[in-house]
């Protein structure tokens, strides 16, 4: 797995492979594009230095992602202290129709990011008690309670949870 | 279309910088080169030798006396009204114990009782909740982030801590958040005033669900952690009312886990 860590054609392919996801994730923590872009070149650099050893490729997706949620969350730690994320900043969505992300987005952010997690990625909840490192109750809760709230939010807005 | 496909959908219309990638790229190799010309090879970091040791009981909170976060103070920040109640009102089992272990410096700051209600289809019931706040600093005051998280869990003398363990038992949940460079945890754990004449450990560990690899049940019962593990440990021992036993009920609890 890792018999090519380091070189070019690595750095290429794992930027290639994961930028997409990883910025997602972020955005979906930080919700603002120039910030998910700093914190997934974070993530990056923290691979590259720190040389991690995966057994394959889900346990290196896995990797990737746990970083990117930690340095978002940190991220955004900062910035409500130093109030850097402006309001200009909070919501940019491309399409028009994207109630559903603006409600997720909405969501605080323990909630927003187990819903990406599970929505996005495709995880179980099994899966993301691993990443997030907290017990699968946890993430249960938390999905149970952000559905609630989605569901409430959609249906007021007359669309539909389905 | 199913909510899935709709969230990834409007998430994928994000627009995120079209050249992001290839800067991204250039950015990596660039450092990689740096790396390599000052011909630094990245190394594992020497685990120091980890002795976790007790080195100091409070008898007036820390916390109080620092100006952070005190239990009920955390509940309140995470609006957990239950929690906050329970610290308001159960100040004599506060425990305040410090550990330093691998770099870190872990605090005990508070436990208490509570009830929640829990619903299960439309009914109501009300469980009891133990309520435990822990905070975890960088001992040469460096900063700490999520990524320094670690698990906590309630384990009980005479029980096998991969059979019997407070993440088991009825769940658990946490909240954690970083204020003033402390790392805060606030547990929520189901079940184990039943255990209440047992010896009870508060453990913490690098890992998901407590395991053969990090812990040990020694012959006369007691819990330790495993000399094989080499990770982050900590292990707080809490005495709870042992009135409050009851062993027909954590039998049932014990049974419950198959």
């Amino acid at each position: 797995m890792n018999s090519s860590f380091g070189t070019d054609e690595y750095i290429e392919k794992i930027v290639r492979t994961h930028s997409k996801r990883l910025l997602s994730a972020s955005y979906a923590i930080l919700k603002s594009v120039p910030s998910a872009e700093d914190a997934v070149q974070e993530v990056f650099i923290k691979l590259i230095t720190k040389q991690p050893r995966f057994n394959d490729a889900e346990h290196e997706k896995a990797w990737l992602l746990r970083v990117t949620v930690n340095i978002s969350l940190n991220m955004l730690k900062k910035a409500e202290k130093t109030d850097l994320l402006g309001e200009s900043e909070l919501i940019y969505i491309g399409s028009s129709d994207s109630l559903l992300l603006e409600s997720v987005l909405a969501l605080p952010v323990q909630y927003r990011t187990v819903i990406h997690l599970y929505y996005y990625e495709g995880y179980s909840i099994k899966e993301i008690s691993s990443i997030l490192r907290i017990p699968s109750a946890t993430v249960g809760t938390r999905l149970a309670r952000a559905r609630k709230i989605l569901k409430k939010e959609l249906e007021e807005e007359g669309d539909l949870w389905l | 279309m199913a909510v899935n496909k709709r969230y990834q959908e409007q998430m994928n219309s994000v627009e995120f910088s079209s050249d992001f990638e290839n800067e991204t790229v250039n950015m990596l190799l660039q450092t990689q080169r740096k790396k390599k010309g000052r011909n630094i090879n990245m190394k594992k970091p020497i685990r120091i030798a980890i002795v976790a040791a007790v080195i100091s009981l409070f008898a007036v909170s820390a916390l109080a006396l620092s100006g952070l976060l005190t239990p009920s103070q955390l509940a309140a920040y995470f609006k957990q009204e239950e929690a906050q109640s329970a610290f308001d009102n159960q100040t004599e089992e506060n425990i305040n114990q410090t550990v330093e272990n691998s770099g870190y410096v872990f605090s005990l700051e508070g436990i208490a009782a509570g009830k929640e209600l829990e619903y299960l289809g439309n009914n109501a019931v009300e469980a009891e909740k133990r309520y435990v706040v822990i905070t975890t600093r960088k001992a040469d005051s460096s900063e700490i982030t999520f990524d320094d998280s670690i698990t906590f869990v309630p384990l009980f003398e005479g029980y096998e801590p991969w059979r019997v363990n407070g993440l088991k038992l009825d769940g658990a949940s946490v909240h954690k958040t970083i204020r003033n460079n402390v790392l805060y945890y606030l547990w929520e754990f189901s079940g184990f005033e039943a255990f209440a004449d047992k010896k009870i450990y508060i453990a913490g560990f690098e890992g998901i669900a407590p395991s053969a690899d990090e812990f040990i049940m020694n012959g006369d019962g007691s819990i330790d952690f495993s000399d094989k593990y080499e990770g982050t440990k900590v292990m707080f021992e809490i005495k709870l009312d042992s009135s409050k036993a009851d062993s027909a009920k954590a039998e049932e609890l014990i049974n419950a886990l198959g």
